[in-house]
């Protein structure tokens, strides 16, 4: 299968996290130096930054119909990922057999196309424009945080998708055949080698509990005392990971540090 | 067990959705294959069928099925492919595990395997979302693929985990030339998602597979392939289940006691057939 295809993702571009409770969502991504820079001018949807990395944070209504809290819950919703023709990339997504997504744009926003994944997540695909033009330029409206500390995260490593056993096998062939994601030491790794997605089996076995579970970010060392808060006192030797604890209530997926 | 292996095609029941529900799980069947002709009937509409099925304590282990799939122009594989999305949405609401799939029986133009391999992938990919294996069913009567050596070759080039085989007795028998044994063996057990058992009384048509006269498979109505074809599933390692398969044309206008006679029957000599490797 040719890795120069419309369907080649190079890249990621956000993650979104569909939420109940934006104000504990939101100030967890504070605490953790994410600062909100945009505002969607017609829906209850805030674009958060930290250095290159992307956070939208989507609390419209037909959005928690996604959580499996729809009261306090907060779940990774969505991951976009950048390719040379987004229109394209989707035609031929569809031809192969992808289910289409549509992020349900208003007249005049930004119709992004995607495609369903694992428990009903999202990825979509994002034009990979120059410098010069913004994706977040239509549908944000800028706004300046009113601190800019440094960023303690340098990139999304990965995202951990939880899978029924049985599945398992399936979605390594949806991401390899589909995407052009190669397998490497139980990792399915992007084209382009930017980021990974982990597949891990759910242990009940219980479909309904599918979906994106962790997003794992890199970090310097002398960046984890802005962490400390969130830090437990051990590194797993096996990973070489740690899991944030003392997340807030309601957070319905894992946060782990890499550095 | 023997039991959570050998399950119910309920369309050999003649009877509206509730009560061939209710009968298969009073005569010990945990587990079911449906079919279109049940969900789509003249009394209540699919989303009452749906409910029915949904509420019901049954497992539904497969759905038959979409027909005349694969081998197609590609305007018409677009069709099938809608198709194919309601299909398996519907099976995801009723937690059905395999869709069967068969490939056309007349083509338009000479059939490209490698477009072919291409749609059942696509295919597959749609029921790994809806958490749904597809099961491909070759047809002796079918212009592409009607024989299991072209679909094994089919869906190992597919190569897509989603994928696996289903085997009809019937079909078996009048697709290969070679002994059952040597087909059999050369059938990877681990790519079988099915084996649907039936007994047919006009055993010389090919094209008689497809007509109701499929029966329940007893001893009575001896179809002889069956034991051997258990025997040799099971001595090459196959786990998965059984399906007595029939249509209920035959038990029309049958007491509902003589229909459960048959289908106890039947279920007692599969069961017997298996019973070694309980």
């Amino acid at each position: 299968m040719t890795q120069n295809s419309a369907t080649t993702p190079k890249g990621l571009e956000f993650v979104e996290i569909a939420t109940a409770d934006p104000a504990t969502l939101e100030q967890l991504l504070q605490q953790l130096n994410f600062r909100m820079v945009g505002v969607h001018r017609s829906k209850s949807v805030k674009l958060y930054r930290q250095g290159t990395l992307n956070v939208i944070v989507n609390a419209e209504a037909d959005c928690k119909l996604f959580l499996k809290n729809q009261v306090s819950g907060s779940q990774i919703k969505a991951l976009a990922v950048r390719v040379d023709n987004a229109k394209l990339a989707y035609e031929e997504l569809l031809h192969k057999g992808a289910w289409g997504c549509s992020s349900s744009p208003g007249a005049m926003e930004l119709n992004i196309p995607g495609i369903e994944i694992t428990g009903g997540a999202v990825l979509y695909l994002i034009n990979n424009y120059n410098e010069r033009f913004s994706i977040y330029d239509i549908d944000f409206t800028p706004v300046t945080p009113q601190d800019q500390p440094s960023p303690v995260f340098n990139k999304i490593e990965s995202l951990s998708l939880s899978i029924a056993p049985q599945h398992y096998k399936q979605w390594q062939d949806l991401f390899t055949q589909l995407l052009h994601f190669s397998v490497q030491n139980e990792k399915l790794i992007s084209p382009d080698k930017s980021f990974s997605l982990i597949l891990k089996s759910i242990e009940d076995n219980n479909i309904t509990d599918e979906g994106i579970s962790a997003i794992r970010l890199s970090t310097q060392k002398d960046q984890l005392d802005t962490l400390e808060p969130f830090l437990p006192d051990y590194t797993d030797n096996k990973t070489g990971f740690r899991t944030l604890k003392n997340l807030p209530e309601g957070i319905d997926f894992s946060i782990e540090v890499e550095v | 067990m023997a039991e959570d292996r050998i399950i119910l095609n309920v369309g050999v029941l003649p009877y509206r959705l509730e009560k061939k529900l209710a009968l298969a799980e009073q005569l010990g069947f945990g587990v079911i294959e449906i079919g279109n002709t049940d969900l789509t009937t003249p009394d209540q509409n699919l989303q009452t069928n749906a409910s029915i099925l949904q509420n019901s304590a049954l497992k539904v282990a497969a759905f038959h099925e979409l027909k005349d799939f694969l081998g197609h122009p590609s305007h018409l594989m677009d069709y099938k492919m809608n198709l194919a999305k309601s299909n398996l949405r519907l099976m995801e609401n009723v937690g059905a595990d395999l869709l069967i799939v068969s490939p056309a029986t007349e083509n338009y133009s000479k059939p490209d395997l490698q477009r072919m391999v291409e749609e059942l992938r696509a295919l597959a990919m749609l029921g790994t979302v809806r958490g749904v294996r597809i099961g491909f069913k070759p047809l002796p009567w079918s212009e592409s693929i009607n024989n299991y050596q072209d679909a094994i070759t089919l869906i190992t080039q597919a190569n897509n985990a989603n994928l696996c085989l289903v085997i009809d007795n019937i079909a078996l028998r009048h697709c290969s030339d070679e002994g059952l044994a040597t087909l059999i063996r050369a059938i990877p057990m681990e790519m079988v998602g099915l084996v649907q058992l039936s007994a047919i009384h006009n055993q010389d048509s090919v094209q008689h597979t497809t007509i109701p006269t499929r029966m329940l498979p007893t001893k009575a109505d001896h179809e002889p392939v069956i034991p051997e074809l258990i025997r040799l599933m099971e001595q090459q390692g196959y786990q998965g289940r059984y399906s007595l398969y029939a249509q209920s044309i035959p038990y029309r206008g049958c007491s509902e006691e003589i229909v459960s006679a048959e289908i106890s029957n039947s279920l007692a000599y599969v069961k017997a057939l298996l019973t070694p490797n309980v």
